[in-house]
């Protein structure tokens, strides 16, 4: 039984670890992509900072569109670009670029809906004392939205876990990847429950750690 | 001095165009403060935004010490704004940054060197009395000590003005009171000019040294506080005082008897509040009065009475008890008589 555990351990851990570099990277470059997709379509907005109504509008839509294809057929559609940065298609290095790019236009929305929380009163009053729209964005809007960001971007975490598992499927190794050549194709349940069980875990861990740094953050 | 000139501000929503404000015209003295007082949807916040340009006017001028504002590029203007300080009814400040951090925010968007913030920064709390608030999240102030960091915050950078948007009609009573005596303060201390926005009678009356009123959009009446408060003109100010100047009873009715008399109003304005009018003019001429009601009131330090007076007597003997009033120097109103 423990011999069992301990094999089923030495199966799970390298996969567990490529989810988890496929997560990491994934989230930080859709974070930065998302950050800044957000941020202009915020100030972008009718009366707000930096109005511009014909770029918010297209972008909107973009990301809307991008929002709407399968993330299954995204990572085929997106293949020829990741050759071009990674040089393959298949692993999990490979995975990190549909990852980061399926998962931007979310970000940018996550984003987009926490600094749209800010009180306007505030942005305001910084105007009133003169602050330039970098000052805006980045000593107002996003300290204030601090706590909201980071519950946001913890809903992108586990999001772009759960899709760096649909990344498996064909080919983007890690715990996907794991679950479906052994506990699907190959019948072996314990496998799979397993996989499962891992992920649940790290699902938690994640929200728990996201609430932890929201809490600490707010000073409402 | 700020110069507002043929200010005019029209919103476009779906269904119309809103005037807001319409030919706007007002002249503000250096170390003034200066009240606009309107009831809601009187257009008083639009035009305390149009001053600092947090609205753009649809057209006119808005000339301090002699720049217009209206015509200045970005980068001038919010170097203008950092002598603008504004105070806010619901304080806008930054929840997630301590009372220190909020009062420092001008001061470091103006990339003041951090050794001259520390300094600013505890002189302010100093002026503001919050040095033990300072690592405080402003969560845990009372809306008094918010309105004071939103004052502080307004002093940080040395205005020239501060413009104030209702900011203590979110405050109870005593609270107001000490915020407008801060505010006061200031004034004389440091010759800031203040422009105080308000719904608030009392407000204008112990702050203000002069006010303008203003209706839809326009101004109705401006002038010296005590002016308009001895003598209002329209009634939109007479709606403003009406808790303070004597109203006249629907239930007083003359006598319609041979006997004539005559309900008159009469103001007091400085001396003639304080010395005894009344009782010289019952000496020399000969009428009765009856005070039906009345007030006197000190308006920065200045006396202010309001009485409503019937006057009975012969026609003759009333006309000229309300000729040796209006010799005396009291503003007088006739109100109801059966003279003819």
């Amino acid at each position: 039984m423990l011999n069992n555990l301990l094999n089923l351990w030495e199966l799970i851990f390298p996969s567990l670890l490529e989810t988890l570099y496929m997560v990491l990277f994934s989230t930080l470059f859709s974070v930065i992509l998302g950050f800044i997709l957000g941020i202009i379509l915020v100030i972008t907005d009718k009366g707000h900072i930096w109005e511009k109504p014909h770029l918010n509008k297209v972008l909107g839509s973009i990301i809307n569109v991008a929002r709407s294809v399968p993330f299954i057929i995204l990572i085929i559609a997106i293949f020829p670009l990741s050759r071009l940065i990674v040089g393959t298609t298949i692993g999990s290095t490979a995975s990190i670029v549909p990852l980061s790019i399926a998962a931007a236009p979310f970000v940018a929305r996550v984003i987009e809906a926490s600094l749209k929380e800010v009180n306007w009163g505030v942005i305001e009053a910084s105007i009133s004392v003169g602050a330039t729209i970098p000052q805006i964005i980045f000593k107002v809007m996003i300290p204030e939205a601090l706590p909201s960001l980071i519950l946001g971007i913890t809903l992108t975490v586990i999001n772009i876990l759960g899709y760096s598992a649909m990344a498996g499927a064909i080919g983007g190794g890690g715990l996907g990847d794991l679950a479906i050549r052994y506990g699907y194709q190959r019948f072996q349940t314990e496998v799979l429950i397993a996989t499962i069980v891992v992920l649940v875990v790290l699902v938690e861990f994640i929200q728990i750690v996201g609430n932890l740094l929201a809490k600490k953050f707010n000073k409402r | 001095m700020i110069e507002i000139r043929n200010l005019n501000k029209s919103y476009i929503t779906q269904h119309a165009r809103v005037e807001a404000l319409r030919n706007i015209n007002l002249t503000i003295q250096k170390g003034e403060i200066f009240g606009i007082i309107g009831l809601s949807g009187a257009g008083k916040s639009s035009l305390v935004r149009c001053i600092n340009l947090l609205e753009t006017p649809t057209s006119g001028e808005i000339v301090i010490d002699g720049k217009d504002l209206t015509q200045l590029k970005q980068a001038q203007l919010r170097e203008v704004r950092r002598k603008i300080g504004m105070i806010f009814q619901h304080f806008n400040l930054l929840m997630n940054s301590t009372v220190f951090d909020n009062i420092a925010f001008p001061l470091r968007i103006a990339k003041t060197p951090e050794t001259e913030v520390q300094k600013r920064v505890h002189e302010l709390l100093e002026i503001v009395d919050l040095i033990e608030k300072k690592n405080v999240y402003p969560s845990q102030l009372s809306g008094g000590q918010k309105q004071r960091v939103g004052i502080a915050r307004a002093l940080a950078n040395h205005p020239d003005i501060i413009l104030s948007d209702e900011a203590t009609s979110a405050l109870d009573p005593t609270t107001t009171e000490s915020i407008l005596n801060l505010l006061k303060d200031i004034n004389t201390r440091f010759g800031i000019t203040i422009i105080v926005i308000t719904h608030e009678m009392p407000v204008v009356k112990k702050l203000c040294h002069k006010v303008a009123i203003l209706e839809n959009g326009i101004i109705v009446e401006q002038g010296s506080v005590i002016d308009i408060f001895s003598d209002p003109g329209t009634s939109t100010s007479k709606k403003f005082l009406k808790d303070m100047i004597a109203e006249l009873p629907d239930h007083i009715l003359l006598d319609d008897d041979n006997h004539h008399e005559e309900i008159i109003r009469a103001a007091f304005i400085g001396k003639s509040a304080e010395e005894p009018i009344i009782s010289h003019m019952l000496k020399c001429i000969d009428v009765d009065a009856n005070i039906l009601t009345g007030s006197i009131e000190s308006i920065q330090g200045y006396q202010i009475g309001n009485l409503l007076i019937k006057l009975s007597g012969s026609r003759e003997s009333i006309l000229s008890a309300i000729r040796f009033l209006d010799q005396s120097g009291v503003r007088t109103e006739v109100l109801k008589n059966n003279v003819e």
